[in-house]
């Protein structure tokens, strides 16, 4: 499916054991449990239908962005929060942004790190949106390969400075997922 | 200062067991939000300002304590 402008954004979900502290749980070196590398190979796997040792070694670039030395033409991105992990392939840039809706103090967050546009929107309504808002910066700045080196008070999704869209595929009720991409296909979610 | 990284890392995850060496990826499995959640409750509790450029460097617990630090930050 690489470098089909035809295909569809493919989102892979794996749930990860954790222990009861929040820690997700290793196994022991006999029988280790699968790691958020294996999720990501058995997910390229999949979606590309090559071998798996081209995706043995991820590397990154100066800042930060994950890549496949090996693939270097296959876009992905990657996220976890609280018990799941997500992954994303397309045939072009490709932000994906996955939060629980961890307990927080939202009106100091956005007031700290959301430009004011966004803080504004997100006052009217509450501060009921706050992880949509959250989930699109985040995949924003993956979308760009900056991460949060570039200042998230600096930009706000509501009037993003690219031509991009932001897709919310329906996913549980307190968790916010979201895929950030100038491509328009549809979004396929698939379980690992 | 290790009791004060512990609590903020409770408060903000609910995760436990945070020694010196922590790693606040690879051990305890942090995303982008848990940690500026963390940002923001240092800043409260200190009245400092963390860049952004100036967190992600910090990988481990000892690297938070020793920023912190040269920051003139000095816990009771």
């Amino acid at each position: 499916m690489t470098g089909n402008a035809q295909a569809p954004l493919a989102v892979y979900l794996a749930a990860v054991p954790c222990a009861d502290n929040g820690r997700p749980l290793r196994g022991t070196p006999a029988a280790p449990l699968p790691g958020y590398h294996d999720f990501l190979m058995k997910a390229a796997v999949r979606y590309t239908g090559q071998s798996a040792a081209l995706f043995e070694t991820v590397a990154r670039s100066p800042l930060g962005k994950p890549f496949f030395p090996h693939a270097p033409h296959l876009h992905f991105s990657v996220s976890h929060s609280g018990a799941y992990w997500a992954c994303v392939f397309a045939s072009g840039s490709v932000g994906l942004d996955l939060q629980r809706h961890t307990p927080c103090d939202p009106a100091r967050l956005s007031r700290r790190f959301f430009h004011p546009e966004e803080t504004a929107y997100l006052q009217q309504r509450d501060f009921q949106a706050f992880f949509r808002i959250w989930t699109e910066k985040e995949s924003f700045v993956k979308y760009l390969g900056t991460g949060f080196t570039r200042d998230p008070e600096s930009f706000s999704v509501l009037s993003p400075p690219e031509n991009v869209t932001f897709f919310h595929p329906p996913f549980l009720d307190d968790y916010d997922l979201c895929v950030c991409t100038r491509d328009a296909g549809p979004i396929v979610l698939y379980p690992l | 200062m290790l009791e004060l990284i512990q609590k903020v890392v409770y408060q903000a995850t609910g995760k436990t067991g945070v020694t010196y060496d922590t790693d606040f990826i690879q051990d305890l499995a942090l995303n982008s939000f848990d940690i500026m959640n963390m940002v923001c409750m240092f800043e409260d509790r200190y009245d400092i300002e963390i860049p952004a450029r100036d967190v992600w460097p910090l990988k481990q617990v000892r690297d938070v304590i020793d920023y912190l630090r040269r920051r003139g930050v000095v816990h009771p």
